[in-house]
C-alpha cells in the first residue's frame, strides 16, 4: 500500500540516539539475538553447578564466579551492553556534529520519494528504494544496503505503513 | 556562485568502489585497528605455543592449548586476511544494491567545497566535514559528513592533467585529511 506524506524535521539528539538503536537491532542476525541468551544461561547454570558441586577452595570459586559472570555478561550482550555503547557513542557523535545536521523535508508519493536539506537533495523513483523498514519508532526508507533516510517516528501522528 | 576550479564527470565501476569501501572500511569501519587486534591474539597464541613446549604433557593442558593455539591463528587470519575481503565483498553488494551508484554524477569543485550532482541527485560538502581524504593509485576517497559519507572518484574518470590539478588541490586544502597510499616503485635499471 502507498500512502502520500510530507513531512519536515531536525533531527533531535534523542531521535538519533532512538535511530542508531534501531538501524542495530535491524542489523543483528536473528540467530545471535537466540543464540546469546541460550549460550549464556547454560554458562550460568554451568558456573552455578560448578560451584555448588566443585566449589572446594578460593581460587576454584573465583573461577566459577568469574564463569558466572561471564554468562551474564552474555546474556545481556544484545539488550543491555550493546544499546549501552550505542546509544552513548551516538549521542557523543550527535553533540560534536550537531552543527553539520540539517533541517530536512521527505516527499514522499506514489511514484517518487524526495528528501532535501539545506546541502543535500535527492529525488528518486520508487522502484530505486532497496527497502522500506519500519522499526517501532523510526521509519528507514534504504536506497542501497547501507545508505538510508530515516524518518522519527514523533513527526509522524500515524506510522503509514509503507509497502515497496 | 563562484566559478569551479574544476569540473569532471565521474562514473564508477563495481570494482572501483568495492576498492574504495575496503579502505573505507579499514579505516574507519569494521576493520579499523585490526593490526591492534590481531597482535593480542598473535602474543596469546605465542604464549600457548611457550606453555605446549615448557610444560610436560598433561592431559587437560595439551588439548587446550592446543586448541586456543587454533584459535589465535584462526583469528590472526581472520583481521588481516579475511575482514578486508568480506569488506570488499560487501562494497560489491552495496554497489549491486543501490540504483545510485552506478549513475553518472557531475563534480564541480570549489575553493571551499565541491558539489556532486546527476539527474537524481545533489550534494554539496564542504571541505571542513571531511575527515579522511585518501588517494590510491586509481581512486580519490572523500570520507565524511553525516550521510553519504563515503565518496569515491576514479581516476580512470579524469585526464593527467586534471588529475594532477585534483591531487594537488586535496593536498593544498586538506593537509591534515589528505594522505597518500603507499605503494612500491620498481627500480629503474
Amino acid at each position: 500500500m502507498i500512502e502520500n506524506m510530507q513531512v519536515s524535521f531536525l533531527p533531535t539528539e534523542s531521535d538519533y540516539v532512538m535511530m542508531c538503536l534501531e538501524r542495530q537491532k535491524y542489523l543483528t542476525p536473528k540467530e545471535n539475538r537466540v543464540l546469546f541468551p541460550v549460550a549464556g544461561i547454560i554458562d550460568i547454570v554451568c558456573g552455578t553447578l560448578g560451584m555448588i558441586l566443585r566449589g572446594e577452595s578460593v581460587f576454584e570459586m573465583i573461577c566459577w564466579l568469574l564463569l558466572i559472570a561471564a554468562g551474564l555478561l552474555i546474556l545481556s550482550y544484545y539488550d543491555v551492553i550493546k544499546p549501552f555503547f550505542i546509544a552513548g557513542s551516538a549521542a557523543s557523535y550527535y553533540r560534536y556534529h550537531q552543527k553539520d545536521i540539517n533541517s530536512k523535508t521527505i516527499c514522499i508519493n506514489a511514484e517518487s520519494i524526495t528528501v532535501s536539506d539545506e546541502l543535500h537533495r535527492i529525488s528518486v523513483p520508487r522502484e530505486y528504494v532497496y527497502k522500506i523498514y519500519q522499526a517501532k519508532k523510526t521509519l528507514f526508507i534504504f536506497l542501497d544496503q547501507e545508505e538510508f533516510i530515516y524518518i522519527p517516528g514523533r513527526v509522524i501522528e500515524e506510522m503509514p505503513s509503507l509497502n515497496k | 556562485m563562484a566559478k569551479p576550479i574544476l569540473t569532471f564527470e565521474n562514473q564508477l565501476r563495481i570494482g572501483e568502489y568495492a576498492e574504495g569501501y575496503r579502505l573505507y572500511d579499514l579505516r574507519c569501519g569494521n576493520s579499523a585497528g585490526r593490526e591492534i587486534k590481531a597482535s593480542l591474539f598473535f602474543f596469546l597464541g605465542m604464549a600457548m605455543l611457550f606453555m605446549l613446549m615448557r610444560e610436560q604433557f598433561n592431559i587437560l593442558k595439551l588439548p587446550v592449548c592446543t586448541i586456543v593455539l587454533l584459535i589465535c591463528i584462526y583469528m590472526c587470519c581472520f583481521f588481516i586476511y579475511i575482514l578486508p575481503n568480506m569488506a570488499k565483498q560487501r562494497g560489491e553488494r552495496i554497489y549491486k544494491s543501490s540504483h545510485l551508484l552506478s549513475e553518472k554524477y557531475t563534480f564541480h569543485v570549489h575553493q571551499d567545497y565541491f558539489i556532486m550532482q546527476n539527474e537524481y541527485e545533489s550534494l554539496k560538502r564542504y571541505y571542513t566535514e571531511i575527515h579522511d581524504c585518501i588517494e590510491t593509485d586509481t581512486l580519490f576517497l572523500l570520507i565524511g559528513g553525516t550521510e553519504k559519507k563515503l565518496i569515491v572518484i576514479a581516476k580512470r574518470c579524469l585526464e593527467q592533467e586534471q588529475c594532477e590539478t585534483l591531487s594537488h588541490f586535496f593536498r593544498k586544502e586538506m593537509v591534515h585529511q589528505y594522505r597518500r597510499t603507499r605503494f612500491r616503485r620498481r627500480k629503474k635499471k
